[in-house]
């Protein structure tokens, strides 16, 4: 586990454990894999060591042009990386694009599904700031 | 405090029964809710505080309901919008430097960039219960991404708000 969970575990229990579940509920409700897909995404952005083994993973950096990824692995990892950037400057065309693949409940699975991810991820950077020492 | 008077329209239909878009994934909305109101419950911070990093987290990923609601015990505290405006440029302003280390502390959750100095600077100023507190904060109020992605961040029927101290929930203020 590490420091990030550690402490977090240690310091909030209830608080780590509710995210963890959400984390869950956030890849149960997305189309197999894609949440993942889209969770290695932001691990790469955040400069974070690759986790996931599978090949789409480790090549999502090249989703654009690498056989690997279907239309709508691209337009989910188009929006996430958005999502990660600059939230507020998405684009109208990505998000219908996006819903014309997934439908209204499908984009909102994968909008609040990037949330938990998201915040996961970036915990595992904030929450070891403080950590350490305590560790 | 200006009210926004246009709300660019949502990129989702609401549901047709007039429920919540929340109710698009009744599971996962639940799952999410739960996790925020499970950081508020226990956190340790004061109301002060809480509410610089929310402003923070408001005007870094643009939302217009953040924004625009307030925290009602910290305007009891003194946290007035002359205040909180000095959020934007906290570096540089009249904060004390506990504020300014719990913005930093921010700031590395919401770019994902940790200084080397900071953790010197959050081992001084804030206790291993508070620094934690002030990331769950970020990443509870960093739900509000998820809304701006959406557009579904329009400014609703309250502007005062309070935390449930029982259920950690955002409450209205009349």
């Amino acid at each position: 586990m590490s420091t990030a969970a550690t402490t977090l575990q240690r310091l909030r229990p209830e608080a780590w454990q509710a995210i963890e579940f959400a984390v869950g509920q956030a890849n149960d409700a997305c189309p197999d894999g894609l949440l993942a897909l889209c969770q290695a995404r932001i691990r790469m952005l955040l400069g974070s060591p690759a986790t996931a083994t599978d090949p789409k993973s480790l090549a999502v950096a090249d989703y654009a042009r690498s056989d690997l990824f279907d239309d709508l692995d691209r337009l989910a990892v188009e929006f996430t990386e958005q999502y990660f950037m600059d939230v507020a400057s998405m684009p109208d065309g990505l998000v219908e694009a996006l819903r014309s693949k997934l439908g209204t409940e499908g984009l909102y699975a994968l909008a609040m599904g990037l949330y938990a991810v998201d915040q996961i991820e970036r915990l595992e950077i904030s929450a070891a700031v403080r950590g350490e020492d305590q560790a | 405090m200006t009210v926004p008077t246009e709300t660019p329209s949502a990129r989702i239909p609401m549901p047709a029964d007039g429920s919540s878009h929340k109710s698009y994934q009744p599971e996962l909305s639940a799952a999410l809710m739960d996790m925020q109101a499970a950081i508020m419950r226990h956190c340790s911070l004061d109301p002060v505080t809480i509410e610089l990093v929310r402003i923070r987290c408001a005007h870094v990923h643009d939302c217009r309901v953040c924004s625009h609601v307030r925290l009602q015990p910290a305007r009891d505290a003194g946290a007035d919008d002359a205040f909180l405006s000095q959020v934007d440029d906290y570096e540089h302003s009249e904060l004390d430097e506990r504020h300014k280390v719990a913005l930093r502390l921010a700031d590395a959750h919401l770019f994902g960039s940790v200084p080397p100095s900071l953790p010197a600077q959050v081992k001084a100023h804030l206790t291993a219960e508070e620094a934690v507190d002030v990331v769950l904060l970020v990443a509870k109020n960093s739900y509000q991404k998820s809304l701006v992605s959406l557009k579904l961040d329009a400014p609703g029927a309250y502007t005062w708000f309070d935390f449930d101290p029982v259920t950690g929930r955002n409450v209205p203020v009349a």
